[in-house]
């Protein structure tokens, strides 16, 4: 198990949503660089362009790190021996707002399979 | 010797000599006073006051209102009253007040004698109340802001707004800003290392865990704004086109910069407000708050997702579908958070017995009206409904629902449950109950109506309407309900001078809370607690009834003098195990003098005497580092004892010193200010119209590469001097202060030499000032080395006592990352600009 | 005492998004009506909540604390914002000038200045142009391109359907469509200056006749404009 100081285990408890917050500033970005340099023109194969697979693909790397993310955080608080109440609290939090993060991505980011980009 | 503390015989006789040490001197005095409780209160009675001018600007808009061709006021005025209302309501009242009440409580809940850094927080307070002034003075002179509070450019720019007006805006609230900004990483620090020994993250009372996340926010949130504001000044004075259309810049950077700073804004505003709900419930619930550890998650969601949605007063603008769907979806989810919190003070209430008091009358207002208006900003999020709604009285309606429900009525809660706290009286008379009725009728009576004005077309910021729109008799009876919900606030304020004059007398806690701020004299003394308690359960279950006195004599923590020092507890960050004595610095009018330096670098600004702002701009860096003059010590002390038998180090030999993590939190805000320029850059190149440039940026080979040169030599030999110190060190930090100098001139000649003229495109104003941040921090990294030498030679540095230093070393690192990211961010953009022209 | 001028005054108006005139508006309109009813019914349930909580001691006492945290914090509003959510940006795809639904478009420019509108018909024979009275034919999309000369104004006629700001250095588009002849007020929606409150303009809908002859009698009028300059 990989050790952290106080001040980085404190930091873990954002952790998930920061991870959502860098996909978004990815997604959001990433699509209005696509639509300036034209991506949703280039098709690719079976009517899928390049803009809306750059975007599924942010979207799959990002909703795999915050899921990641959240695992470590539930075996972390599982396997952490309780070396003290403080440190549970924060990787039960960190692990919950995991959870949200991956709700949030999933309620927010999903769109990138549906609606027009450009 | 030092460790030795002196044991008084009595509680009394430590009384008097804790005050004696900690006490604000009368007279001119308190000019210099740094202490929490008093700028606390000075800052929640200057923020009521300027809610009173705000509220007035409101009536006077009611009363233009009233009929659809009303004389009393023309378009010219009406929009410096429109402008300045919302302006001081959310710049000069809200946020002030919500610091206030941080900088008041924050520390007693906590169990510290005062925050992490006084004379930030005295130097927070001068700026606000000279800024603050400063628009104020403006709006009587006939000159205020009037482009609306979010001063939208062009309308904005010196083409549309060529008086001061816009500049008095954008000076005066960057101005006021800087208190925002301290009060963050005030707030950070001492959220997070200065409470009582034992008081884990996981036991801290709720409260701090909102104002943990609101300060977090602020430091993200408000660089946006400030760095917008100077990039419009820069426009507005020296024609850098950011937001010109004609010249390569876009109109729409600005709503960008303004809307993730203004939607962040508004949960910064309601999250300290819902902390006081979370504290005050459980109190009048009579049991703990259930979902402590929900609400935390609930809280850090909804920080993000504020962050997530400012596009959401931006739908109108023609952003692509996708794109406004992220935010829409993100501004709905918000709603469950809030949802989260709100039924888990309905748990808390209903598994409780709860008491009538009128701080719970204006909960009851608070859920009223809040929610309500949190209902209709779900419908606003959703994007067809708000193209019709936007900019129209329903939104001005949602806006009010939000502030006043989400902000007003739990402060109005909050006022009438600490009053007594700060005065030692409780109410006799019950003037409160009618009072709340007025507001809180009134409030509906204007606003309710409100929501069908919109929808019947009126939009906002209009000073006449035609009679045939069917908007008269809405606007009147909105306008009748301000006027009774103005005589409430004044009945409020009758109410509060009468609790204060004639208020009752008790003697501890009449609440029955269950938190430490209550386990103090009342009215407070200026040390909060004569000695510092032992954290051992979740600090919102504890018994003040019991606490108080037996911290009063002296049981726990320093519960003594030492040397006349003042001396509170840091701890570790996560455990909250006791880790350092921190020193804090006394009385001092040098925050003072400061603030009036940096007045003048506005005021300079402002009257466009450009000569003078290079000498204040000098003067505040050297009453800065005049500030350290009483900061550090010269020898090593190693552990003092600080009671119940066990002993720290003072805070200079200790590895986390608050003043180490405040520069981190600095360069975190400072950080995203960057990030913001360079996303600015980049959103240009986008977005804007008339690009490519003619002319395009030319910094070569040579010249940037020895600039990287000169930074990593800088950084280098700066991080050598720290990680291994002795006596070449000093020589190492000249080495790094040569270097830095090095590269801020060689960065300061290719912003002159390889741009073409700033004025000319946006890409060049853009780069020029990127090159420009970029060597700024070189050359304050010049100064971080002189002065580190300079604690060298004085005898404050030791290899126990590096703190100096590794400050000093935070900063040599953000400058060497700032400045390659600035040379590789110009050649890059540049490249793809060019690359544009080809196509 | 409220509840007598609404009656009165209802819905009603020249400016009002309640009372549509068009499909696009119509769509938003229903979108509100459904939204305030089911907001009304949240509102109602949670005051009554609220209330019950703080008067009757021990109501909902059965409920555990994480039972109230799932049930209202949770259940309660998840289905609600998803079910909006979807629908909102079903409708949005629908509206907006994607193609779809409403092809065929004839396409007005909207070149706003302080203070008035200039409405040009590129698609009209002469290309005509009129201020602060826009025609369109009943019945047909109408591609509004939106552009500014100075500052930012925005486009709203509240009966035919949303806004769209006009920003300078930008065109931005918006969908409409007129489904009853008629004159339609219209205003400039963002603060554009002291004479933001009479930047105002209307809307002619013509039957398509109509139209054809309202735009040769403008190109008539323009040209002449023209031969006198």
């Amino acid at each position: 198990m990989i050790a952290l100081k106080q001040p980085a285990t404190t930091l873990l408890v954002a952790t998930g949503f920061i991870i959502w917050s860098v996909a978004f500033i990815a997604l959001y970005g990433g699509n209005a660089v696509g639509c300036r340099l034209g991506w949703s023109e280039i098709e690719l194969a079976g009517g899928i362009t390049l803009q809306r697979l750059m975007l599924v693909g942010l979207y799959a790397l990002s909703l795999a790190a915050i899921l990641l993310f959240s695992l470590w955080m539930h075996r972390r608080y599982r396997s952490a021996g309780r070396t003290s109440e403080a440190t549970d609290f924060i990787y039960r939090v960190a692990r919950d707002g995991g959870v949200a993060a991956v709700a949030a991505t999933l309620f927010c980011f999903t769109l990138v399979f549906w609606l027009s980009p450009c | 010797m030092t460790g030795t503390p002196e044991q008084p015989t009595s509680p009394i006789r430590l009384h008097k000599q804790l005050s004696a040490i900690w006490d604000t001197p009368p007279g001119l005095g308190r000019l210099g006073a740094v202490n929490h409780t008093i700028l606390g209160q000075r800052f929640i009675i200057a923020a009521l006051i300027f809610f009173a001018i705000g509220g007035l600007l409101a009536m006077l808009i009611r009363t233009q209102l009233a009929s659809g061709a009303s004389p009393f006021m023309d378009a010219e005025l009406y929009a410096q009253v429109f402008t300045m209302h919302g302006t001081i309501m959310m710049f000069l009242f809200a946020i002030p007040l919500f610091e206030g009440i941080a900088i008041y409580l924050l520390p007693k809940l906590l169990g510290a004698r005062d925050l992490a850094f006084p004379r930030l927080t005295a130097y927070g307070f001068w700026c606000y109340i000279f800024g603050g002034t400063m628009l104020i003075v403006a709006l009587i002179a006939g000159v205020a802001p009037d482009s609306g509070w979010f001063m939208y450019t062009p309308l904005s720019s010196s083409t549309y707004s060529p008086g001061i007006n816009a500049d008095v805006w954008l000076l005066g609230i960057t101005f006021v800003e800087i208190s925002a900004v301290s009060a963050a990483v005030e707030i950070m620090v001492s959220v997070l290392k200065v409470r009582a020994p034992g008081m884990s993250l996981d036991r801290m009372p709720i409260f701090a865990w909102y104002l943990l996340v609101v300060a977090a926010m602020m430091l993200i949130g408000f660089p946006p704004l400030i760095l917008g504001s100077i990039l419009l000044e820069l426009e507005r004075a020296f024609g850098l086109p950011f937001f010109d259309p004609t010249r390569g810049g876009d109109p729409l950077l600005w709503q960008h910069l303004f809307w993730l700073f203004g939607h962040p804004e508004v949960y910064i505003i309601f999250l300290p407000a819902a902390g006081v709900i979370s504290t005050l419930i459980p109190v009048f619930a009579g049991r703990a708050l259930t979902g402590y550890r929900t609400i935390v998650v609930a809280i850090i969601a909804l920080a993000f997702l504020s962050f997530g949605l400012w596009v959401h007063h931006m739908y109108t603008v023609g952003i692509p579908h996708l794109a406004l769907g992220f935010f829409s979806a993100a501004s709905a989810m918000a709603a469950v958070p809030t949802a989260i919190q709100v039924f888990a003070w309905l748990a808390t209430l209903s598994h409780g017995r709860p008491r009538l008091t009128v701080p719970m009358l204006h909960i009851f207002g608070f859920f009223f009206v809040f929610i309500m208006g949190g209902l209709t900003g779900v419908m606003l999020a959703m994007v067809p409904f708000d193209w019709q709604a936007h900019d129209t009285h329903f939104v001005v309606a949602h806006l009010h629902y939000v502030l006043v429900g989400g902000f007003i009525f739990p402060m109005l809660a909050g006022l009438y449950y600490w009053l007594p706290h700060a005065t030692g009286r409780l109410a006799v008379h019950n003037l409160s109950v009618p009072a709340f009725w007025l507001v809180f009728g009134g409030f509906n009576i204007t606003f309710f109506i409100m929501h069908l004005t919109g929808l019947r077309g009126m939009p906002r910021r209009i000073h006449a309407y035609p009679a045939d729109a069917g908007w008269e008799v809405l606007n009147l009876i909105s306008s009748m309900g301000s006027f009774i919900m103005t005589i409430g606030f004044a009945l409020i304020v009758v109410d509060v001078f009468l609790q204060i004059r004639f208020g009752r007398r008790f003697r501890r806690d009449p609440w029955k809370s269950a938190t430490l701020e209550w386990a103090m004299p009342t009215p407070p003394p200026s040390y909060n607690f004569a000695a510092l308690p032992k954290v051992e359960r979740r600090a919102d279950g504890l018994k003040p009834q019991e606490i108080g006195p037996q911290l009063a004599a002296g049981h726990g923590y320093l519960g003594f003098v030492r040397q006349g020092r003042m001396e509170t507890l840091g701890v570790s960050m996560l455990t909250g195990k006791a880790e350092q004595v921190i020193i804090l610095p006394g009385q001092t009018n040098l925050p003072l003098y400061t603030a009036l330096a940096t007045g003048c670098f506005f005021l300079a600004m402002l009257f466009k005497q450009y000569w003078a702002v290079p000498i204040a701009l000098l003067a505040m860096l050297a009453l800065f580092l005049l500030w350290t003059r009483v900061t550090g010590q010269r020898s090593d002390t190693g552990s003092l004892p600080i009671g119940m038998g066990e002993s720290v180090p003072p805070h200079a030999e200790c590895d986390e010193a608050p003043s180490w993590w405040a520069m981190r939190f600095i360069l975190t805000a400072n950080a995203t200010l960057y990030a913001s320029l360079l996303f600015g850059g980049l959103f240009l190149w986008v977005s804007a119209p008339n690009w490519p440039p003619a002319d395009l940026p030319a910094l070569g080979i040579v010249l940037p590469v020895l600039t990287a040169l000169a930074l990593l030599t800088g950084v280098a030999s700066g991080r050598r001097a720290v990680s291994h110190y002795d006596n070449r060190s000093a020589g190492w930090l000249v080495l790094c202060g040569l270097a830095q100098a090095i590269s801020c001139a060689l960065l300061v000649w290719l912003a002159l030499t390889a741009i073409p003229a700033p004025t000319g495109h946006a890409l060049s104003a853009t780069s020029f000032v990127i090159l420009l941040y970029a060597a700024l921090h070189c050359f304050l990294a010049t100064v971080f080395a002189g002065y580190g030498l300079w604690r060298i030679k004085a005898g404050y540095v030791s290899p126990a006592r590096l703190l100096d230093l590794r400050i000093g070393r935070l900063w040599q690192d953000y400058t060497a990352i700032a400045g390659l990211i600035a040379l590789v961010f110009v050649a890059a953009i540049t490249r793809l600009a060019a690359e544009g022209s080809l196509s | 005492m409220i509840a007598v001028p609404l009656a009165l005054s209802g819905c009603a108006g020249n400016l009002s998004a309640l009372d549509p005139a068009g499909p696009v508006s119509q769509s938003i309109a229903e979108l509100w009506w459904a939204m305030l009813l089911v907001g009304a019914l949240i509102f109602v349930l949670v005051m009554a909540l609220v209330l019950l909580t703080m008067l009757r001691p021990g109501f909902g006492s059965s409920l555990s604390p994480k039972g109230w945290i799932i049930a209202g914090g949770l259940m309660l509003p998840i289905p609600v914002i998803t079910l909006l959510i979807v629908y909102a940006l079903m409708q949005g795809e629908r509206l907006l000038p994607l193609g779809g639904a409403f092809s065929d478009t004839l396409r007005i420019e909207a070149r706003a200045r302080q203070w008035n509108w200039e409405f040009h018909y590129p698609d009209s024979p002469g290309a005509p142009f009129s201020t602060d009275v826009l025609h369109i034919p009943v019945g047909r999309a109408i591609d509004i391109v939106a552009t500014s000369e100075d500052v930012i104004h925005s486009f709203w006629v509240p009966r035919l359907g949303g806004k769209i700001d006009a920003t300078p250095g930008h065109a931005a588009v918006l969908r409409l469509r007129a489904d009853q002849s008629g004159s339609f007020g219209g205003l400039c929606a963002e603060y554009c200056g002291t004479g933001h409150t009479i930047m105002r303009f209307t809307v002619e809908a013509h039957e398509p006749a109509e139209y054809e002859r309202v735009m040769q009698s403008l190109s008539a009028t323009g040209t002449q404009r023209g031969q006198a300059q």
